[in-house]
């Protein structure tokens, strides 16, 4: 396999619906795909004990999270025939309704793109050394537990 | 040992826990010995699940430390 860079996930803030749309649009060249998949993980409005969750403040420890990210690309790669593969997750606060993580698959055929696009949501969920802390209000939080 | 550095890294709860976010040891060979003085040193710390990475990979057990390295206590993952 050859080594590929590390690649930056980490946005700061939301994840807006024009850098979505944008990366959609840098697809068009390519015309040998013939299906994309994406997930948008959006931030909800939960009621908890201690209010209701009007954002989600992210932080991560990001060498290992980079680390981890680019092994989950490498392995998904090997597994799936993709022909590309882009992954953003938010670092810092993101308001309720606004989006957190993007993940974008795209193949020859549509398979392999919806495969592989849930495949890596579930790990980056499961293995990045990412954090969540729902915030109620000014002194009211919770430490997120993902599903 | 003469020279070993440990830097300790707090994530999430644990970080809060903690009171902080980093912190230096030193004179430890493994995770369960340096894991040990953390929780004599800070009870809060029993409170918290987490787990270990050493050198930005997860461990579990017993785990040799080497002269300089980087410990982070890791709370259970919730991100996307």
């Amino acid at each position: 396999m050859t080594a590929k860079p590390i690649k930056n996930i980490f946005v700061q803030g939301s994840i807006s619906p024009e850098f979505i749309a944008d990366a959609i649009r840098k697809h068009a060249h390519n015309t040998g795909i013939g299906g994309h998949s994406i997930f948008l993980g959006q931030v909800r409005a939960d009621d908890k004990p201690e209010g209701k969750v009007s954002a989600i403040d992210y932080t991560a420890y990001e060498d290992m999270a980079l680390d981890q990210a680019h092994q989950i690309r490498e392995e998904i790669f090997a597994k799936y025939p993709l022909t590309c593969m882009h992954i953003y997750h938010s670092i810092g606060k993101v308001p309720a309704g606004e989006l957190s993580l993007f993940v974008f698959t795209s193949s020859v055929h549509r398979k392999a793109a919806i495969d592989a696009c849930e495949e890596l949501v579930e790990r980056l969920k499961g293995e990045l050394p990412v954090w969540g802390r729902e915030i109620m209000g000014p002194n009211q939080y919770a430490w997120k537990e993902n599903q | 040992m003469d020279g070993q550095q440990i830097n300790i890294l707090a994530f999430g709860k644990v970080a809060e826990k903690l009171g902080q976010e980093q912190l230096q040891a030193s004179g430890f060979d493994d995770t369960e010995s340096l894991l040990h003085w953390l929780h004599d040193r800070y009870p809060a710390l029993k409170q918290v699940d987490f787990s270990l990475a050493v050198d930005r990979k997860l461990v579990t057990g017993k785990t040799g430390l080497g002269r300089m390295c980087e410990v982070a206590l890791l709370p259970p993952f919730s991100g996307g």
